[in-house]
């Protein structure tokens, strides 16, 4: 298994290459990526692309929002100006920008990465038929992600470590609770976190021209699981909120752990980071409700 | 062109009957295997077949969600379910998974793929992706402006449902899982604990936001699209759709008898005045007393459209009674709720204009005179009525 990083800091890009595993880095740029850590323009992104030109390493763009008609006609500019030959491939979840991409003879690869229907191996493999890769989703539990894995047409890609957006609406949620409380906070600050009024977990919420979604409230990781999985060719770190020198011990530690299968190790370059990790839904059996529900 | 389609939602068999009978041409319905909104009651193989037997005596349809995004253990029986349903006769089926569209395809290829608003689709380009996965219809996501519907109507060739009254997800159906990170209630598999409706404290950094006794919400008021409707069958829609396979029989009646009416009158006058539009939105809203709002129909919504404080659930008016029969001025009715002689009520139904008139007598099965009679739900007792009513007309106290 290699290594996708989403990339946070363009000075992080040295100390990327010195990891042999890492192969990809996930770009975001402004008005495609909903849930990007960090957003590159175009002058940043062809700089990047120029670094990494001698190397191994390549570039994928985020782009995993969804798309109006209108949205997607803006992508001819992109379109014009060659924006997507900097990348080898896309991580999307709305087929239409395939399509649309398709159709204006755009060269790029396609990951479709949308956690939350990519559950089954069946789903899996239907998707793998039209798609260079799928990242599976991070919303099954590890027992249901092996299982899945052994089932698989061809290899794909999981989610080994980050933050996922567990809600992501159109609305502008911060801008109307301001305005209908008249606060004059700043909604596109990032830096406001939601706590349900009988719980502790803290949520943060972000707000962008795309919409607002909400993050789980710490970062998902798998470990042992990444020695039992099969058919997986990629893992896949990402990086909202954490911080430039934590970025690099997780990304040495998953290294690590991908060459030496040593747990131990992973673990104790981990937990020098002292981030908050759980096994996010990897450890949960979700409650169906579906015979047995009782309200 | 063909006229457009009202799909209503049924929990269970009476609801679906009552939401045909009051002017749907299609109803959708949830299986035990597949399907959200696991508090339905849902639907047995035999209620299915009972329910396309009765649909197809009215030239209607019966379509069966299939609208969970399954893993791997939810899969088993697939194709023997889906073999099942066509030997009912059912029309279609509305899910969001590639793999269940395609064993559909393959086994049971007489019921047509519909592909659910769980998968959230925004434009004409993925319309055109679906085309290609031999479905015949997409129903949009509820985040498409009326400007959006119009540009996907002009530019995909699939049929279009879109959603015109109901309850509304805050987040993109299909993409939020919230509640399975707050619950562990899987909200893709029929477990949504509705945790948008909450109350949530909001802070900056570690600043709390949110003054004490005021929360932060992030809930969307219900839908309805009263006066979108003209538009909407100018657009040539194959469908509009209303949410709620939880809701009662009296809020189907009213919903759906509204809406039946409202298309009916479009389709005769081609216009609908501003008296006729205010008039409906207050019929509809004697079945239930949330708070609507356009949703996104005008573009992304604003404060107004968000549920914030407030909220209230209870009907406007009470369903008091429900018509078993008629004769010779004398109606049959089922008693639901209190009510006493002397009260105002409301007759209405899918064929009788809303009428209202004060109780004046009630008489009991064994013709005792009654004071009162509301003491006893589903005791059944006659009353005389003004206008001719007939079975399955319903009665509801005006406050």
């Amino acid at each position: 298994m290699k290594l996708i990083v989403e990339l946070s800091n363009k000075n992080l890009i040295k100390k990327y290459l010195k990891f042999n595993l890492v192969s990809y880095l996930v770009i975001g740029y402004e008005g495609l990526s909903f849930n990007s850590y960090a957003k590159f323009n175009v002058e940043e992104i062809i700089e990047i692309y120029n670094l990494l030109k001698n190397t191994n390493v390549k570039l994928i763009l985020n782009a995993e929002r969804l798309f109006a008609d209108n949205e997607l006609k803006e992508l001819d500019k992109l379109i014009d100006k060659g924006f997507f030959n900097y990348f080898e491939y896309i991580t999307y979840s709305d087929f239409g920008l395939k399509i649309y991409l398709e159709n204006n003879d755009v060269n790029i690869k396609y990951i479709f990465r949308a956690s939350t229907y990519l559950t089954n191996s069946c789903d899996v493999n239907e998707y793998n038929l039209i798609n260079d890769y799928v990242v599976l989703s991070s919303e099954i539990s590890s027992e249901e992600l092996i299982e899945l894995s052994k089932n698989l047409n061809r290899p794909a890609i999981v989610d080994l470590f980050g933050k996922s957006a567990c809600f992501y609406s159109r609305r502008p949620l911060l801008t109307n609770y301001f305005k209908y409380r008249e606060l004059p906070n700043d909604p596109k600050k990032d830096n406001y976190f939601v706590v349900e009024e009988l719980r502790n977990d803290y949520l943060s919420i972000v707000e962008n021209e795309i919409g607002t979604i909400i993050l789980e409230p710490k970062f998902h990781m798998l470990a042992e699981e990444v020695l039992k999985v099969e058919n997986i060719e990629f893992g896949m770190i990402s990086f909202n909120k954490i911080t430039q020198k934590n970025m690099i011990s997780i990304v040495n530690a998953y290294n690590n752990l991908l060459t030496t299968f040593n747990l131990e190790i992973f673990y104790k370059i981990l937990n020098e980071t002292n981030i908050g990790y759980y096994k996010g839904a990897y450890n949960i059996k979700s409650v169906l409700l579906k015979g047995g529900c009782n309200e | 062109m063909n006229k457009i389609e009202l799909l209503a939602p049924a929990g269970n068999l009476e609801k679906a009957k009552i939401a045909l009978l009051y002017g749907a041409d299609a109803v959708y319905v949830g299986g035990k295997q597949f399907s959200l909104r696991a508090r339905a009651s849902n639907f047995t193989i035999d209620d299915i077949k009972e329910l396309c037997i009765f649909s197809k005596s009215l030239n209607k349809k019966v379509y069966v969600t299939m609208n969970i995004i399954p893993h791997n253990e939810d899969l088993a029986n697939l194709e023997e379910y889906l073999k099942q349903l066509e030997e009912c006769g059912v029309n279609a089926i509305i899910t969001s998974s590639l793999y269940i569209i395609k064993t559909c395809e393959k086994v049971a290829p007489n019921i047509e793929r519909h592909v659910s608003t769980q998968m959230s689709i925004t434009n004409s380009n993925t319309i055109n992706h679906w085309k290609k996965m031999n479905v015949t219809r997409v129903v949009l996501a509820r985040e498409n402006t009326l400007c959006e519907i119009e540009e996907i109507a002009v530019n995909s060739d699939l049929e279009l449902e879109v959603f015109i009254h109901g309850g509304m997800c805050s987040s993109y159906s299909g993409r939020c899982v919230l509640s399975n990170h707050m619950t562990e209630r899987d909200a893709n598999r029929g477990g949504c604990a509705h945790s948008c409706r909450w109350n949530y404290n909001l802070y900056d950094g570690r600043r709390k936001i949110t003054k004490k006794g005021e929360f932060y919400n992030i809930g969307s008021k219900d839908l309805m699209a009263v006066r979108f409707i003209p538009k909407l069958i100018d657009l040539n829609i194959a469908s509009l759709k209303i949410e709620g396979r939880m809701k009662s029989t009296y809020y189907l009646a009213t919903v759906v008898g509204c809406y039946r009416k409202l298309i009916d009158l479009y389709y005769k006058n081609h216009n609908i005045t501003e008296e006729e539009f205010k008039w409906f939105e207050k019929e509809i809203s004697k079945a239930e007393n949330r708070l609507t709002s356009i949703g996104f129909y005008k573009g992304i919504p604003s404060v107004n459209e968000q549920l914030y404080d407030t909220r209230c659930e209870q009907p406007t008016q009470e369903y008091i009674g429900y018509v078993l029969d008629y004769s010779d001025g004398i109606a049959t009715i089922e008693q639901r709720n209190y009510f006493c002689v002397g009260d105002l009520v409301e007759a209405f139904g899918p064929n009788i204009e809303t009428t209202q008139f004060v109780i004046e007598k009630l008489i009991d099965c064994e013709t005792n005179e009654l004071e009162t009679v509301a003491r006893h739900p589903l005791q059944k007792f006659y009353i005389n009525t003004p206008i001719k009513l007939s079975k399955h007309d319903m009665l509801r106290k005006v406050k």
